[in-house]
């Protein structure tokens, strides 16, 4: 019983973070229609009840910028130099059709659930 | 904060070159607010412990710094699975096998034993399963890194496979290949021999005259049927167990003779005749041993057959 348990919560967890993953970049293209900081990105998803970690923000920021979503700067704040980053012009594009194309699979879902 | 230098020199061994620093500034400062943040929050300067912690919970640095490089294998998923496959297949036939003849030498032939150490005889083994395991590896890297699964054609996938259908190029072949055994062991048929050298085969053959014979004719018979209906049922696949476990016994019993032929060259010197001999027996303690294998993995065969659910044989009669 106690292994099936387990299995269960290895699943669902394996399952929860594939479920998250789209919208997380859904998530974060969308706060950064305003230009942020990693660290303050990740603590504005927290509070939104988006945790997300930093070995997996980081990454996918690059990644994101790589792909010409975003754009950033170093700039210093607190005498300290933050790397902050915005949605580009073809990110705000491309968050316009993702954010119908969220809605129109949520109603979708929703007729199904 | 040196143990924070530490992590950071760590992470920034293993991130790609031309953006190591930028990335290294990042992560510095996300862990420098989070230690700020901890510090304001009590009021003090964090531990060594307390640094450990949030560390930790960053992560290795190496799964940190390979979140920042591109996905790479050198066998990704798609052929991972058949890698494996082959991997197997090659151990279970081929080193498995290879492994089982060199006991069966180490065992039974004396002549070996004495010129062969174990030592030596693992060194030649390590040295085969390094050679598969790095030619097939390095093959495999190939295909992975080739076009080979863009260009195909459904009409050259394989014939749907069915466990109950026997080859008949097989039978046919199992069939000749008996008959002229039995006739050539009831002296009606001549081999060609080596002119000069007179081969006088050892006692245990003799002894051994009609139980060799009688599980070669038995063959005989099962080859014919299976030629004509080429699929396996429960008394056929019964029949060629028991035969195949007859011949199994007469190899060990074979083998554990030692020697099995006996050379006498006119006008050779004493030396050569027994290098000869020992050659000529060793051959075939390696052919009895070969055989013996395959004796094996037939019975394996056999009783896997035979442990199938019965529906599988009645299904593959009536196609």
């Amino acid at each position: 019983m106690g292994n099936e348990n387990g299995m269960n919560t290895d699943l669902f967890e394996s399952l929860r973070l594939e479920l998250r993953r789209g919208c997380l970049i859904l998530a974060v293209l969308a706060e950064l229609r305003t230009e942020q900081y990693g660290y303050t990105l990740r603590k504005t998803l927290a509070d939104h009840g988006l945790a997300i970690e930093e070995g997996t923000l980081y990454p996918l920021l690059r990644r994101l910028e790589s792909q010409g979503l975003l754009v950033s700067r170093w700039q210093e704040e607190d005498k300290r130099n933050k790397r902050f980053y915005r949605l580009s012009p073809e990110g705000k594009l491309i968050l316009k059709q993702l954010v119908a194309e969220w809605k129109r699979i949520n109603s979708s879902l929703d007729g199904i659930l | 904060m040196e143990l924070l230098d530490r992590y950071l020199q760590s992470v920034k061994w293993l991130l790609p070159k031309e953006q190591k620093e930028d990335i290294l500034a990042e992560l510095s400062e996300d862990i420098r607010s989070q230690i700020e943040e901890k510090e304001a929050e009590l009021g003090r300067r964090l531990d060594e412990s307390e640094l450990e912690a949030i560390l930790r919970r960053w992560g290795h640095p190496m799964l940190v710094a390979q979140r920042y490089l591109p996905q790479q294998s050198l066998i990704g998923p798609v052929w991972f699975p058949v890698y494996q496959f082959v991997l197997k297949m090659v151990g279970l036939c081929y080193l498995v096998p290879w492994l089982l003849v060199w006991l069966f030498l180490a065992i039974f032939v004396p002549s070996y034993r004495a010129e062969h150490t174990v030592l030596g005889t693992l060194e030649s083994f390590l040295l085969i399963v390094v050679f598969a395991f790095t030619a097939i590896t390095v093959g495999f890297a190939f295909a992975e890194r080739s076009k080979i699964l863009e260009r195909w054609n459904p009409r050259k996938l394989p014939a749907e496979r069915d466990p109950n259908r026997i080859s008949r190029s097989e039978s046919i072949g199992e069939l000749v290949g008996s008959l002229v055994f039995a006739l050539w062991w009831l002296n009606l048929l001549r081999l060609p021999s080596i002119e000069g050298i007179p081969i006088t085969l050892a006692p245990i053959w003799s002894t051994l005259y009609w139980p060799i014979l009688l599980v070669v004719l038995a063959s005989v018979p099962l080859s014919a049927v299976n030629t004509v209906r080429p699929w396996w049922t429960r008394l056929r696949s019964g029949f060629r167990l028991a035969v195949d476990a007859a011949e199994l016994a007469l190899i060990c019993i074979l083998l554990a003779a030692g020697s099995w032929v006996e050379i006498a060259v006119p006008n050779a010197s004493t030396a050569k005749i027994e290098q000869l001999a020992k050659w000529a027996n060793l051959s075939i303690a390696i052919t009895l041993g070969v055989i013996g294998v395959v004796m094996i993995v037939g019975i394996v065969r056999g009783v896997r057959r035979l442990r199938r659910p019965r529906a599988m044989l009645v299904g593959a009669l009536s196609a």
